[in-house]
């Protein structure tokens, strides 16, 4: 054999490719344990890249975490929730009370909360209440405070072809509310 | 025994000095010694073994010389053969040189003294996958075949280029000859695969045979700046080669026919 072989011995080959095998699987352990930590958003991206050096093994591991991953919804948290209608539900509670003792409720309850959202925003930075969720609020306090027969006498208004400024006054408002709902709507799904 | 193997092509780039220098190391770790001699105007080989290389003539610096006289030829090729009758030995043709070197042989009636000399030859085709390559080869062992008596014929087909090899020329006409000098002439064939390890690309930059580079594995391993699992793939893919360049030149690595 050796007369046959003065350059590479059986032994060095075997020795090369334990070595090649070990340094691979390695590699392979290291990588899937980068792609297992990665954030999610970046952890897809890590699989592409290096998935086709990860052993079976490993490979089968990581493929079953992200799989998982992707098909397990993340945990409910109900603060994040219910969030977005907080100021709504500020305004209109603030409305009822603020009408109860005889108040302006229409104009003072939106102008407080915004107040105190405005001060607890800035101070003590608490979550971010958009604009458009106020407004929401706003209208929402609106729809309460005049009711929905008020809106039909708005609308039976423009159909008499005869608008006061207070029927044109609530379209506007009908109108504002639904682009608003649609916004915020939109805006939270984001 | 006088052993005489005769590299050559008159194509450059084939990888002729490359298989001369393995056959001389691997006649060396063999315990051969053999004499290394080049006829090469680029004088490759010594640029690569240094002074391993116990003589290197300037073929086209001389030819107009051989040319011109019968003697000047002698007189010019004479420590050739001074060292093709002290025993064994490598001989690389440089590109171009096949010619003229047949000529000498045939005028000067060296085959004659070869065979009184007791000297057996061996005479080594390098062709890459090329067309003018492979029908150089041809021409060569055709030559080489009417010229020295007794003489083993060797065809290594070199793939330097990897991709296809020499797929793409199997069925050509020059592909063909040479197969009918397998049948014919009891030409050997032997193929070396395409190395497609970087240490042996650092090291064809640097004029290191493989074997330097085996030799100074790591310090090569670490001017790459290789990361430990490449350093382990490179190292395999090298070592296969050469396993598998050893296994296909032992026909030539071996003295007894």
């Amino acid at each position: 054999m050796n007369a046959l072989a003065p350059f590479v011995k059986r032994e060095a080959l075997d020795q090369a490719r334990a070595d090649a095998v070990d340094a691979e699987k390695a590699y392979s352990a290291r990588m899937a344990d980068i792609i297992r930590q990665a954030p999610a958003s970046k952890q897809f991206a890590l699989y592409l890249a290096h998935g086709t050096r990860l052993t079976e093994e490993d490979l089968q591991a990581v493929t079953l975490e992200i799989q998982l991953k992707s098909v397990t919804p993340p945990p409910l948290n109900i603060g994040r929730e219910i969030e977005p209608y907080l100021p709504m539900v500020h305004v209109a509670a603030l409305s009822v009370v603020l009408g109860a003792i005889g108040l302006p409720a229409l104009w003072l309850a939106p102008a407080i909360v915004w107040l105190v959202y405005a001060v607890g925003f800035g101070v003590f930075n608490l979550s971010v209440v958009s604009e458009l969720r106020l407004l929401f609020a706003l209208q929402v306090a609106l729809l309460f405070q005049r009711g929905i027969p008020e809106l039909a006498t708005g609308a039976n208004e423009i159909l008499r072809g005869s608008v006061t400024p207070s029927g044109a006054g609530l379209i506007a408002t009908a109108l504002v509310l639904g682009l608003t709902v649609s916004f915020t709507f939109g805006e939270s799904r984001r | 025994m006088k052993v005489c193997t005769i590299i050559s092509s008159d194509k450059g780039g084939v990888g002729k000095t490359e298989i001369a220098a393995l056959l001389i190391a691997a006649r060396d770790r063999l315990g051969g010694r053999p004499a290394a001699i080049e006829i090469d105007h680029q004088m490759k080989l010594k640029s690569v073994l240094g002074g391993r290389v116990d003589l290197s003539l300037r073929a086209c610096a001389e030819l107009t010389k051989v040319y011109s006289h019968q003697t000047s030829v002698g007189r010019h090729y004479d420590p050739v053969f001074d060292l093709w009758s002290s025993g064994e030995s490598i001989t690389d043709l440089g590109a171009n040189v096949t010619t003229p070197f047949f000529e000498w042989a045939r005028d000067c009636g060296i085959a004659s003294l070869c065979r009184q000399d007791g000297i057996r030859h061996r005479f080594v085709s390098v062709a890459s996958p090329d067309s003018q390559a492979l029908r150089a080869a041809y021409s060569a062992l055709r030559e080489a075949s009417a010229v020295f008596d007794p003489v083993e014929l060797y065809f290594i087909e070199n793939d330097t280029v990897g991709g296809s090899g020499f797929q793409p020329y199997v069925g050509t006409t020059a592909y063909r000859q040479i197969e009918t000098l397998e049948t014919s002439f009891g030409c050997t064939r032997i193929r070396i695969p395409n190395c497609k390890s970087k240490l042996v690309e650092f090291g064809r930059a640097r004029s290191m045979t493989p074997l330097a580079v085996l030799d100074r594995i790591e310090a090569v391993e670490n001017a790459l700046r290789l990361t430990k699992v490449e350093r382990a793939a490179e190292r395999l893919i090298f070592l296969e080669w050469l396993s598998d360049v050893q296994t296909a030149l032992a026909p030539l690595m071996m003295m007894e026919s």
